[in-house]
């Protein structure tokens, strides 16, 4: 294979399939290793999603620090949507499922189903749609949304409307979002699907 | 032109690059960035924000290879590394996609050979082959000399002799990596010496993507190092604001004890301790009651009127009133509302008006009640308009127990087959405020309750089959 193709018009470039190997496959290796320690919730990935709709569930949802209030998405085509965003400074979620759309295909993602449930820090979710059953402790529902205090550094804007509890618990979460930020998300378990049903 | 255009297309790595270029795109586009004021990007806003830099560097590492195709072994080992890197910083890499793009299209270009100045190298390199091949020692001392890092590697030098031994020096990755170069070496380098320079420079960055992993890994600590010292600050945080933290702690042991809870950190409710209360018997009288609000706001801000009870009357009730507002309550200035079929209200109190402070204009006259707990039945819903929008949230259950607070500016319902409507400032809100000993101890049931401005706080709330949707306004009038 190896020499007799090239040479015939020397200006024109061609690619060399082994020196191709010779990066591919150790590309392939350490992308292998990376996929199986985040596979495993070694390493945190971080996410943020935002410009589609896509769906997130979830069997239980636990968090510490919790805040809410309404958000204006823009979106690409200049269209305002509004959105209800939930900032959970430390969450835990069993059986999360997430569902995105990228260039027509449905992605999902699986994680957590196991008995090690997926964490994330500073997850911060805009919504159209929420819904479960959900408990919090030491909750204040009405005060403005810019003296919010539970996530530090995060508040919305003032003069709106915001909630806030120190802890929530919400099972069967279902979230239609707009927006999904997470600053480390470990995801044992993670599972990709190409082409799956949405969540 | 088309021709022109062929020509450029050949003499530089563009598929390799295009699909470089693909991948980024991709991936951001995965996470389309919002530069709406209105919404914020969040904590995790500085993480992603790496993953945004590491896929642009991405890109321009693609179209840097087709305006720049000499330095493209540097730029397509880069484009790999950075491939690699987004899995963990943005999105998974695209959802894989355009990691993968980025990795082939990184090796398309790494493979991409014979601009027109090296192929004329080509030649005598090729032909002077079969020596090579005879004697593999020169042959591996060339690609070794190649490259400047190895050359000043003493202990690389001195064995160039010693064909089959691995090379020694550096960590178990580095020598994994040249390992392997040199069976890649004494299998090919013999044929194929312009590929040489290419491979000895792709042996380094190789070495950092086997290391990559756990730096990686020492990253996700990083990570969770700083986010453990985030809680400290947040700790500390809470700690400065308000000296509560203990009642706070009882509040969601579950352990509340009555007169000591806070109700948030940052709010703490009258605590009814035994001294100023009045006591059920006590007959009530316009200068005996307002006496438990001010006592009541001691564990939580200061005080602005801290001798008001002297006077009796309604001037005295405003004053002391305003001591209620705990630090740092801000009321919403959008108009809120809180409907519900029927309240259970357990231990109701009214507590008086409390001038609560808004982010824009004058504070809002609010009555305050606190109750041992409310129950909402027959669809409670919370209707919040606000940015253009109506966001609702509706429940089948809603309730709030352990040391409640309500705030409203109107509360209207139906009692004992009666309309009732209080406000700040009407009649029968003192009648209520008046009848303060009798309600503590009842439970009663509202019906068709409607409850203007709601702020509420509780040491518990259960909101069962919760539905919260935000639609734009459109049908609302």
């Amino acid at each position: 294979m190896a020499l007799s193709e090239s040479i015939t018009s020397p200006p024109h470039g061609r690619i060399r399939w082994r020196r191709f190997g010779v990066i591919m496959v150790p590309a392939a290796v350490a992308a292998a290793v990376l996929i199986t320690l985040t596979a495993k919730g070694a390493v945190a990935a971080s996410f943020s999603v935002s410009g589609q709709q896509f769906t997130v569930t979830a069997s239980k949802l636990t968090g510490t620090g919790f805040e809410q209030y309404g958000s204006t998405y823009k979106e690409p085509s200049g269209k305002s949507q509004p959105v209800a965003v939930s900032v959970i400074r430390n969450a835990t979620l069993s059986n999360l499922c997430q569902s995105v759309k990228v260039l027509g295909m449905t992605l999902r993602i699986t994680a957590g189903s196991g008995s090690t449930p997926v964490t994330a820090s500073n997850l911060v979710i805009g919504a159209t749609d929420l819904s479960g059953n959900a408990t919090f402790q030491n909750i204040s529902v009405g005060q403005d949304a810019g003296s919010l205090s539970q996530v530090p550094g995060e508040t919305g804007q003032a003069g709106t409307f915001g909630q806030q509890a120190s802890s929530v618990s919400i099972s069967g979460v279902h979230q239609v979002a707009w927006s999904t930020t997470a600053g480390t998300f470990r995801l044992p378990g993670f599972h990709l699907q190409v082409g799956g049903a949405p969540c | 032109m088309l021709i022109a255009f062929r020509e450029w297309r050949c003499t530089r790595p563009f598929w390799g690059g295009l699909l470089i270029a693909l991948g980024a795109a991709e991936i951001l586009s995965t996470t389309v960035l919002s530069l709406g004021p209105a919404f914020r990007a969040g904590l995790g806003g500085v993480n992603a924000f790496v993953g945004v830099i590491v896929t642009v560097v991405l890109g321009l590492c693609g179209l840097l290879l087709w305006f720049s195709p000499a330095q493209r072994a540097f730029y397509s080992v880069v484009s790999v590394v950075l491939a690699l890197a987004t899995f963990n910083t943005i999105n998974y890499g695209g959802f894989f996609l355009g990691m993968l793009l980025g990795i082939v299209g990184g090796a398309m270009a790494f493979a991409w050979s014979q601009g027109p100045a090296p192929a004329r190298q080509r030649g005598p390199r090729n032909e002077s082959r079969p020596q090579s091949q005879s004697d593999p020692q020169s042959q591996r001392s060339l690609w070794v000399l190649d490259d400047p890092e190895y050359q000043e590697d003493p202990e690389y030098l001195d064995d160039p002799q010693d064909q089959d031994a691995r090379p020694r020096s550096g960590s178990a990755a580095s020598r994994l990596v040249r390992g392997w170069f040199w069976r890649q070496g004494q299998a090919r380098s013999a044929r194929i010496s312009g590929r040489d320079q290419l491979l000895t420079i792709a042996a380094v960055p190789l070495a950092g993507l086997v290391l990559l992993a756990p730096a990686q890994y020492s990253l996700g600590r990083a990570a969770t190092l700083q986010y453990f010292l985030g809680r400290t600050a947040t700790l500390q945080y809470f700690l400065g604001r308000t000296a509560t933290l203990r009642h706070m702690q009882r509040t969601t042991n579950g352990f509340a004890h009555p007169s000591l809870s806070c109700i948030l950190v940052i709010l703490c409710p009258p605590t009814r301790s035994p001294t100023p209360s009045p006591p059920p018997s006590s007959s009530p009288g316009p200068s005996r009651t307002p006496s438990p609000s001010p006592s009541a706001t001691s564990p939580g801000g200061p005080q602005p009127s801290p001798s008001p009870p002297s006077s009796p009357g309604q001037n005295s009730n405003e004053k002391a009133e305003q001591t209620t507002v705990p630090q740092g309550l801000v009321a919403s200035a959008v108009p809120a509302v809180l409907t519900a079929a029927a309240a259970r209200l357990a231990g109701l109190a009214y507590d008086g008006v409390a001038e609560i402070p808004r982010s824009s204009g004058g504070p809002v006259a609010m009555m305050k009640f606190t109750l041992q707990s409310v129950t909402l039945t027959g669809n409670p819903t919370l209707t919040v308009h606000q940015n253009g929008s109506v966001a609702t949230t509706s429940t089948s259950l809603l309730s709030f127990s352990g040391n409640v607070v309500l705030y409203t500016t109107r509360l209207t319902g139906e009692l004992l087959g009666a309309d009732v409507t209080l406000t700040p400032s009407s009649p029968l809100s003192l009648v209520v405020r008046l009848l303060r000993p009798l309600t503590q101890g009842l439970t009663v049931t509202m019906t068709h309750v409607v409850t203007d401005q709601p702020i509420t706080m509780a040491a518990t709330s259960h909101w069962d089959n919760f539905h919260i949707s935000v639609s734009p306004q459109a049908d609302v009038s």
